[in-house]
C-alpha cells in the first residue's frame, strides 16, 4: 500500500432529496498509484462520477460527502505529505488551491462545460491565473503552448474564439488543455468521450493517453464503456448501485471476472469474430430505485447466482483473491461486512 | 456596428407613424369628440349661448376635417416639432409635458434604481443562499411584494404617515414650497414627499427584479461551466460574480426594453392615488377627455421610448453575449 498517490477509504456521499435519502456512493475505497490509470465502470446511477466529483468536493445541496477519507500525497516545499481532502471545506483555500492545480478534472459534456461569455483565451488564462503569479500576457502564451499540446491548429486566433464556435471534440481538447494548465498529478476524467462521436472519441483518447505519458500522471477514468476501459485502463474498479464489487486489473476484468454482475456486463458486449444467434445478452430486471437498495447484495434480485437466505441478508465482505484481485461475493466468500451499511466488523 | 444602429434607427420612423396611427383610431373610437363633451358639459352648467359656437370651436381646432387629413396634419407638424395645444387648456403640449416631465423623472429615476440595485443584490445573496434561514424570509418578503399592489402600499404609507405626524403628504411639495426657487427646505420637503410613492413602488419592483435575479442565477449556478470553474480552483466569489452572474443577466436586460417606458408610463394609479403631478395622470386625463393631440404626443413618447429601450436592450445583449454579437 506505499507509494499510492490517491487513496480513498470508504467514501460515502448522500443526497439527501425531499423523497429520502439516496446513498449514492456508499462506503467506496479504492488506491491510485501515481503515474497509472485507474477505470472506474458501472451502469448509470451506480456512483462513478458522484465518487470523482467528491475528491475535489464539487458535490452540490442536496448531496454532501457524510463519511470517508481522501488520502492525497502531495509535495510541499520539497517534501511529501499525506493529507486527508475531506478535512478541508468545499469552500476553503486548500482546496481551492488542489483543483486544477494538483488534480484536475474534464467532463462529459463539452459543449456545456465553458462559459459562453468569455473567449477561450480568456477562460485558459483564468485557469493559470488563479494558480499561478504571471502576467495575463504571459499566461495567453502559456495557453497557446498548452493548445499546441492538445493538437489544435491555430492555436493563436483559437485564443480569441468563443465557444460557441468550437466543436464538440475541440472544446473538450480546449477543457484538456486547461486541465494540463497546473500539470497536475491526477486527472480525472468523467465520461470525456461520451457526449463525442466515435472519431472523435478515439482521437481524444489517444490524445489522453500520449500526455499522460507527457506530463507523468495518474488518471481517474470513469465511463460506462467497457472498451474505452479496455483501451484506457490497468486498474479497474467495479461500481454497483454505490459499491464497488470487483476490484482487478484490466487483462483480468475480461479474462477471468469474477462478481456476477461483471460477468454479466462483459456478456452484454458484442464480440468481433464470435458467431452468435438471438438477440444480445442482457442483465435480468432493472436498476433498483435509489431510494429503496435492495438489503444484502444490492445485486442480488438480478443475480443469476442467486442464493436465497445468504445474498438477500447482509453485504458481503471485501474478499482478495490473487494479487491485486478484490471481490464482494458469497460465491468467495462467506464473510460479510459488519453492518448492512458495511462499516467493517 | 454602427451600420445596424443606424439601420435600427431608420426602422423608428415607420414604427412611430404606426403607433400614433393606431393611437389616434383609438382615440376617435367612442362616440362624440372633445367639442362635443365640452358643449354637452357647457349645456349642463345653464351655458346655453355655447351650443351656437359648436361647429366654430371645432373649426378652430381642426377637428371638423376629415379623421386622415387632421392624423396628416398633426403627423407633419410633430416632425417640424409642434406637438399642437392641449384643446382643455389651450396651453401648448409641449409645455405640458415639459413641466410635468421634471416630477416623473424624479420619482421614475429613484424607484428605477433603488429596485434593481436592492433587487438584484437581494436575488443574489438568495440564490447563493437558497433555502437559508434569509433566503425564506426574503423569498416571503418577495412574495408579498409581487402580491401587493403598489398603490395599495402607498395608501399604507400615506395613513401611516399621517397618523405619526399628522401631515397629508400627498403631491410631491407641500403647497407653500409650490412655485418657489430652489433652497434647502424646498429640497427637504421634496424628500419627504417623494419616499411615499418611491418606496411604495420599489416594493413591487424590487420584488420581481429579485425573483427573476434569484431564479436565474441558481439555474446558472447548476450548469456544468459553474461546476468546471470550480474544478479548476477558480475562487467561489469570482465564479458567482464574473462568470454565473453575467449569464444570469440575460433576462433582465431583455426586461430594461420596457423600463425606459415604464419611467413616463408606470405607476399610473400610485400617482392617481398620492395625487403626483407625475406625466402618467395628464395622460389618462387627457384620454378620458378626448383630449386628442396631448394624448397623441404622449402615446408617441411612450411608444418612442419603448423603440428606444428595445434598441439599447439589444445592444446590451450583443455586447454581454457573443452569441448573439456573431449572429
Amino acid at each position: 500500500m506505499t507509494n499510492m498517490l490517491l487513496q480513498i477509504k470508504d467514501l460515502r456521499t448522500h443526497f439527501f432529496t425531499e423523497s429520502g435519502v439516496v446513498r449514492a456512493v456508499d462506503g467506496v475505497s479504492f488506491d491510485i498509484a501515481p503515474g497509472k490509470t485507474l477505470g472506474v465502470v458501472g451502469e448509470s446511477g451506480c456512483g462513478k462520477s458522484v465518487t470523482g466529483y467528491s475528491i475535489l468536493q464539487l458535490i452540490n445541496p442536496p448531496g454532501r460527502i457524510v463519511g470517508g477519507q481522501i488520502l492525497f500525497e502531495r509535495e510541499k516545499n520539497g517534501r511529501k505529505e499525506v493529507v486527508d481532502l475531506l478535512k478541508y471545506g468545499a469552500r476553503s483555500e486548500d482546496i481551492r488551491q488542489i483543483r486544477g492545480n494538483e488534480i484536475a478534472m474534464i467532463f462529459q459534456e463539452p459543449m456545456t462545460s465553458l462559459d459562453p461569455l468569455f473567449t477561450v483565451g480568456d477562460q485558459l488564462a483564468e485557469a493559470i491565473l488563479v494558480h499561478q503569479k504571471v502576467s495575463k500576457r504571459s499566461a495567453l502564451d502559456r495557453a497557446t503552448e498548452l493548445l499546441d499540446k492538445v493538437r489544435l491548429p491555430q492555436a493563436r486566433e483559437l485564443l480569441n474564439k468563443y465557444p460557441h464556435q468550437l466543436s464538440g471534440g475541440m472544446r473538450q481538447r480546449v477543457m484538456i488543455a486547461m486541465a494540463l494548465s497546473g500539470q497536475p498529478k491526477l486527472l480525472i476524467a468523467d465520461e470525456p468521450t461520451t457526449a463525442l462521436d466515435v472519431t472523435t472519441e478515439g482521437q481524444i483518447l489517444d490524445l489522453m493517453q500520449s500526455l499522460q505519458e507527457e506530463f507523468g500522471m495518474a488518471m481517474l477514468f470513469i465511463t460506462h464503456d467497457l472498451g474505452v476501459i479496455a483501451e484506457m485502463a490497468e486498474e479497474v474498479v467495479v461500481m454497483y448501485l454505490g459499491r464497488v464489487v470487483e476490484k482487478t486489473d484490466v487483462r483480468t476484468l475480461f479474462d477471468a471476472p469474477k462478481h456476477p454482475y461483471t460477468r454479466a456486463l462483459l456478456e452484454s458486449i458484442p464480440k468481433v469474430g464470435h458467431k452468435h444467434d438471438g438477440p444480445l445478452q442482457t442483465i435480468e430486471g432493472m436498476v433498483p430505485s435509489p431510494f429503496n437498495i435492495p438489503q444484502g447484495c444490492p445485486f442480488h434480485p438480478r443475480c443469476a447466482r442467486f442464493m436465497p437466505g445468504i445474498c438477500d441478508e447482509a453485504v458481503p465482505a471485501e474478499t482478495p483473491l490473487e494479487r491485486s484481485h478484490t471481490v464482494r461475493c458469497y460465491l468467495y466468500s462467506e464473510q460479510a461486512e459488519g453492518d448492512r451499511y458495511g462499516n467493517p466488523a | 456596428m454602427t451600420r445596424y444602429i443606424v439601420r435600427r434607427l431608420l426602422q423608428f420612423i415607420p414604427s412611430m407613424i404606426l403607433i400614433a396611427f393606431v393611437g389616434f383610431v383609438i382615440m376617435e373610437l367612442p362616440p362624440g369628440d372633445y367639442v362635443s363633451n365640452y358643449i354637452r358639459a357647457q349645456a349642463l352648467a345653464g351655458n346655453q349661448d355655447m351650443v351656437a359656437q359648436e361647429a366654430a370651436l371645432r373649426q378652430q381646432f381642426g377637428l371638423d376635417q376629415p379623421f386622415l387629413i387632421r392624423f396628416a396634419n398633426w403627423t407633419i407638424n410633430l416632425i417640424r416639432g409642434d406637438f399642437g395645444i392641449s384643446l382643455a387648456t389651450r396651453m401648448p403640449v409641449s409645455e405640458i409635458i415639459g413641466s410635468k416631465l421634471g416630477a416623473t423623472v424624479a420619482v421614475s429615476l429613484c424607484v428605477f434604481i433603488l429596485s434593481w440595485a436592492i433587487g438584484i443584490a437581494l436575488g443574489v445573496y438568495s440564490a447563493t443562499h437558497q433555502y437559508s434561514k434569509t433566503d425564506n424570509f426574503l423569498t416571503t418578503i418577495s412574495f408579498i411584494g409581487l402580491g401587493l399592489p403598489d398603490f395599495l402600499i402607498a395608501l399604507a404609507f400615506l395613513v401611516l404617515a399621517w397618523q405619526l405626524t399628522g401631515q397629508v403628504l400627498t403631491g410631491l411639495q407641500s403647497p407653500e414650497f409650490i412655485g418657489k426657487p430652489f433652497s434647502i427646505p424646498l429640497l427637504l420637503d421634496f424628500l419627504k414627499h417623494l419616499w411615499i410613492p418611491v418606496t411604495a413602488v420599489v416594493v413591487t419592483g424590487m420584488a420581481w427584479v429579485m425573483r427573476v435575479m434569484r431564479g436565474n442565477l441558481l439555474n446558472e449556478l447548476g450548469k456544468n461551466y459553474v461546476t468546471a470553474l470550480r474544478a479548476k480552483g477558480v475562487p467561489e466569489r469570482t465564479v458567482i460574480w464574473k462568470h454565473a452572474f453575467r449569464n444570469a443577466l440575460h433576462p433582465l436586460i431583455g426586461a430594461l426594453s420596457q423600463t425606459l417606458a415604464f419611467l413616463v408610463n408606470g405607476f399610473v394609479i400610485t400617482s392617481v392615488v398620492l395625487d403626483l403631478p407625475t406625466i402618467q395622470v395628464t395622460y389618462l386625463d387627457a384620454t378620458q377627455a378626448q383630449d386628442l393631440f396631448l394624448a397623441g404626443t404622449i402615446l408617441t413618447l411612450i411608444g418612442f421610448l419603448v423603440l428606444l429601450g428595445t434598441l439599447v436592450s439589444d445592444l446590451l445583449l450583443a455586447w454581454l453575449d457573443p452569441r448573439i454579437r456573431f449572429s
